[in-house]
């Protein structure tokens, strides 16, 4: 059913239609930007948890900026057919894209030239942060991240993780910390983080490395023993830190907006300014439904998701040959 | 020869060159071990397979010398419309962008009615249009699947 | 719980006047766009996602799910008009279906694809009602192996059927199943057979070349006829519009089967309505006492597919509820809509959630009955459809299948490989080989590579992980014995003669 996510159904007209009815009138001509509806290209299907933020997100910053936000989802590729489609859009501010790590960084490393660089993007800001969780059997023999690890030192090679997909950021960030640690793990592909979480539950692998949790609460058959979030999650506070179990290390993705290069800078700071507004006013209501979409309320700037997405850049880089990603 | 052998046995030798044209192709692509296949592994047990499942196509109805007849005769009959209808088409694939939905599509609906379908010009510039404009404006317009406006937008 | 009563208590809440607009407003949508070219489910869905921030959850997701399973009612449409399928799980339907309606019986067509439809959904619904916390189960223990297992169960029993060379059939499966294998490698991130293009890593569509080998492959088959002076498309006088009594006869048995076969299939992950709909064709053309009326317009094909991939829809939902696992695109929205409401679907959902889960089941039911009295009336607007000259309809199919086709990733090399589909099309049918098993091989290419590969790296490249776990050997045993069945079944029958000769 790949086909149908593909629809490039833009729905501008219509969507255009709602938002400009719910949200405030339409400055006069002759003003600057904006003056026309913006697109944020999101590099997945519709659903995700990057898709879902961004679109509950800008349905905000469309009262401070006063146009419109309309979401297109182009996925393919591991998210590099909408991160290219971007770097060669017009750098008008009027074509934006739903960056994460993926985007990126991870999809360049894992899978060769895809005809853009970091060079080619200019971040905006971050709004959230990803988390990646280890999972395993409820009722299995780890009940700690100490466990797991004793086990997996005593038959190196031997214990299998499941995640989302090869040369992902759950798969970079899994191989990270076995580094970390000092053990090695099989690892089998997926196709989604629910589809490892369901490999987890069916007993075919040891371990799962989602990117959600996905409805697995205690009692549903998972124990996550870790997660990668700075602090304890709101949404589940039952679920430890890696620093917590002895791992300090900040592993977390970020989830924000980037713009073409060479972006003007007084269209960086009006979309920065109406992110900070929206987030002064709807507080509250964003983090809410931030937590149930499992994102980390983060403000970070455009030098500070540089440097982030820069340093990913080196440690992901450094791994690939190890996991053998690093022949193109 | 019942004509079917025929058509079998040529097409069979099309398939059997194309799977030894895959096989290299597949070669490329790191084979791994039976252990640990690696990326190449599947499409070189599928060349391999169409090779052999080709070679059984033709040796099936091995009796009769090789004739080319029926389908030389398919070509001689349709070959002409077909073609022209192809070199059209791909003609209008390869614009469809760049020139836009309307104007492409009615410059290949209205060269396909005058010359595969023999129509008159008027005729054929009557339909195109009372085909394109209807479909652009409740495709584009009306469900907004976006269709390129090209050279007009 | 007591079934039962439980649905007699949340059935209250999916029936109020304001749930049944929602439904009805979605089964319509869905209708319309299953039968557009270039508008899936997918597409209408993300469009509304919006709007249901500011609804209830339950009216969220009744909305959206009108929306997904009235689409399966009209992909059939296009499929048997103009033999260009308006969903990918309607691409069977362009067989048989399409040749219905040559011979004037596209009434018949449309029709038992909507009654079938409707027998499926809800016959599933029942199922998804009954058994959904068990066969949650059994999706889990369905590992890479018994999956790879069932797939190649599922690409022998179709690959090799009755009619036609064997050769042939398996070439057309093994060309398919090489087509599947470009792009992107899952297991190592290699790219394969891309040629440097972007929009070829996540492989070619299956969608799209159904549309180039059926639709186009259609008109080059008529332009070619009509240059020797033959055949104009639809002849016969469109006869009476709902199947006659032989045909309910025909499709009462596909139909049964292709409820339970597509409500199976529905629930594993990454199966679905494609290919429950393929193995339902497969499988009456199995049993048929004619397989040689198979691709020339036998009821059986159209009736079976389109109730398995109506039955798969509902069985969809069951590891989207119970597990949080969306099988497909369209899962994958309905558990954002039902995230951003703050409900988690997962094995603690239908404890947690009675209410929803029950209210979701009422407006399945009513949903199917709104689209059976909304699809027959159509059924006699469509088929008005057929006595438009083909000198007008044949521009119109071109371009359907160009719009269909740009819209699925807005790139020109799409249009261009739609064109070698429908070239090869053509020659398929001047040197009769059955395209079936060609499309076929494109689906399950990626899922059978990656579940092989998938268990060798569980079994430490061990081949024995087939042969050691129940379900995989079981189906591998099955299709070895139907592979090989036209060596001992001739034994068997000479056997029984014999026998019977005896006494």
């Amino acid at each position: 059913m790949k086909w149908v996510f593909k629809c490039a159904l833009s729905v501008r007209a219509l969507l255009v239609g709602c938002v400009a009815l719910l949200g405030p009138a339409a400055p006069a001509l002759g003003q600057s930007y904006p003056t026309k509806p913006i697109q944020i290209v999101v590099p997945f299907p519709p659903g995700g948890n990057a898709d879902m933020s961004v679109r509950f997100l800008s349905s905000k910053w469309s009262e401070f900026i006063g146009q419109p936000f309309v979401i297109i989802n182009k996925p393919g590729a591991g998210s590099a057919v909408g991160a290219k489609f971007v770097a060669d859009a017009q750098p008008d501010g009027y074509t934006l894209l739903a960056a994460t790590d993926s985007a990126m960084v991870t999809v360049r490393i894992a899978q060769g030239d895809p005809g853009y660089s970091l060079e080619s993007f200019d971040p905006l800001f971050a709004y959230g942060k990803g988390i990646i969780l280890f999972g395993v059997q409820e009722n299995g023999p780890y009940k700690t991240f100490a466990d797991f690890v004793a086990a997996a030192k005593s038959q190196p090679g031997k214990l299998t993780y499941a995640s989302y997909g090869v040369g992902t950021v759950a798969h970079f960030v899994a191989e990270l910390l076995w580094r970390n640690v000092g053990v090695s793990l099989k690892y089998v592909p997926f196709r989604s983080s629910p589809e490892a979480n369901a490999a987890l539950l069916g007993g075919q692998v040891h371990m799962s490395v989602p990117a959600v949790i996905g409805g697995m609460k205690p009692g549903s058959g998972i124990r996550f023993l870790a997660s990668t979030a700075p602090t304890r999650l709101a949404g589940a506070p039952y679920i430890p830190t890696l620093a917590e179990v002895g791992q300090p290390l900040e592993l977390t993705f970020l989830l924000g907006l980037a713009a073409p290069k060479g972006i003007p800078d007084d269209v960086k700071t009006k979309l920065l300014d109406a992110h900070r507004k929206a987030m002064a006013k709807y507080r509250s209501e964003i983090e809410e439904q931030f937590t149930r979409l499992e994102v980390i309320p983060a403000e970070v700037d455009a030098a500070g998701m540089r440097k982030h997405l820069d340093d990913r850049q080196a440690w992901y880089s450094e791994l690939a040959p190890s996991m053998g990603l690093a022949k193109k | 020869m019942t004509p079917s052998d025929d058509k079998d046995r040529c097409s069979g030798v099309l398939v059997l060159a194309i799977a030894t044209a895959m096989i290299p192709w597949s070669l490329t692509l790191p084979i791994g071990t039976v252990n640990s296949p690696g990326p190449g592994l599947f499409p070189l047990i599928l060349a391999v397979l169409l090779a052999v499942l080709s070679v059984g196509l033709i040796v099936e109805q091995v009796r009769g010398g090789f004739n080319t007849k029926l389908i030389v005769e398919i070509v001689r009959e349709e070959g002409a419309q077909v073609a022209v209808f192809c070199a059209l088409y791909f003609a209008y694939a390869l614009t469809f962008e760049r020139v836009g939905f309307l104007l492409s599509t009615g410059i290949f609906l209205i060269l396909v009615y005058v010359l595969v379908l023999r129509k008159g010009i008027v005729a054929a510039i009557a339909c195109a249009v009372f085909v394109t404009v209807p479909i652009y404006w409740i495709f584009d317009r009306l469900l907004s699947v976006s269709l390129p406006a090209g050279l007009l937008g | 719980m007591d079934t039962f009563s439980a649905v007699a208590q949340y059935a209250l809440v999916a029936l109020t006047a304001e749930n049944l607009m929602f439904c009805l407003t979605g089964v319509f949508i869905g209708t319309l766009v299953g039968v557009l070219p270039g508008l899936g489910p997918v597409g209408a869905i993300s469009l509304l996602l919006p709007v249901t921030f500011q609804l209830q959850p339950a009216s969220a997701i009744i909305l959206l799910a009108g929306i997904y399973y009235g689409a399966q009612y009209g992909g059939s449409t296009t499929s048997i008009l103009i033999r260009i399928p308006g969903e990918a799980s309607s691409v069977i339907t362009c067989l048989d279906g399409y040749k219905m309606a040559l011979k004037g019986r596209a009434g018949a067509a449309l029709g038992i694809s909507a009654i079938g439809s409707f027998i499926g959904g809800t016959f599933a619904v029942v199922g998804l009602m009954l058994l959904a916390p068990p066969l949650s189960k059994l999706a889990i223990a369905f590992g890479p192996p018994e999956y790879f297992a069932l797939l190649v169960l599922g690409l022998l029993l179709l690959a090799f059927l009755g009619t036609g060379s064997r050769s042939k059939a398996g070439i057309m499966a093994v060309v398919g199943l090489m087509i599947g294998t470009v792009g992107v490698d899952m297991t190592t991130g290699e790219r394969r057979f891309t040629a440097g293009s972007l929009s070829l890593m996540d492989g070619i569509s299956m969608a799209l070349l159904a549309i180039g080998i059926f639709g186009l492959g259609e008109i080059i088959s008529t332009i070619a006829d009509r240059s020797r002076g033959m055949r104009d498309v639809i002849k016969t006088k469109i006869s009476n519009l709902l199947p006659n009594s032989e045909e309910w006869r025909r499709s009462i048995g596909p139909i049964g089967r292709g409820t339970i076969l597509g409500f199976a299939l529905g629930i594993l992950p990454g199966g679905g309505a494609v290919i429950s709909s393929f193995a339902s064709y497969a499988i009456e053309k199995r049993r048929s006492k004619h397989p040689e009326q198979f691709g020339e317009g036998a009821i059986e094909g159209v009736a079976g597919p389109e109730t398995a991939n109506n039955a798969a829809t509902a069985g969809a939902f069951i590891p989207l509820l119970s597990l949080g696992l969306p099988a497909n695109a369209v899962m994958a929205i309905l558990l954002g809509a039902l995230q951003i409401h703050g409900v988690q679907p997962g094995p603690l959902f239908l404890n947690q959630h009675p209410d929803l889960f029950w209210a979701i089941i009422v407006s399945m039911y009513v949903g199917n009955v709104m689209l059976l009295v909304l699809n027959l009336p159509l059924v006699g607007i469509w088929v008005q459809l057929l006595r438009v000259p083909y000198d007008l309809l044949f521009p119109l199919i071109i371009t359907f299948a160009v719009i269909g086709t740009f819209s699925l990733s807005g790139s020109t090399a799409d249009l261009v490989i739609m064109g070698i589909a429908g070239l090869a099309g053509y020659w398929f049918q001047k040197l009769s080989y059955d395209p079936a098993p060609l499309i076929f091989g494109v689906v399950l290419s990626p899922l059978l590579e990656n579940a092989f590969r998938q268990s060798l790296i569980l079994s430490d490249g061990s081949i024995g992980i087939f042969l050691e776990r129940p379900i995989a050997l079981t189906f591998l045993i099955v299709a070895i014995l139907s592979f090989t069945s036209v060596i001992w079944w001739p034994l068997v029958e000479r056997l029984r003669a014999t026998r019977s000769a005896a006494r």
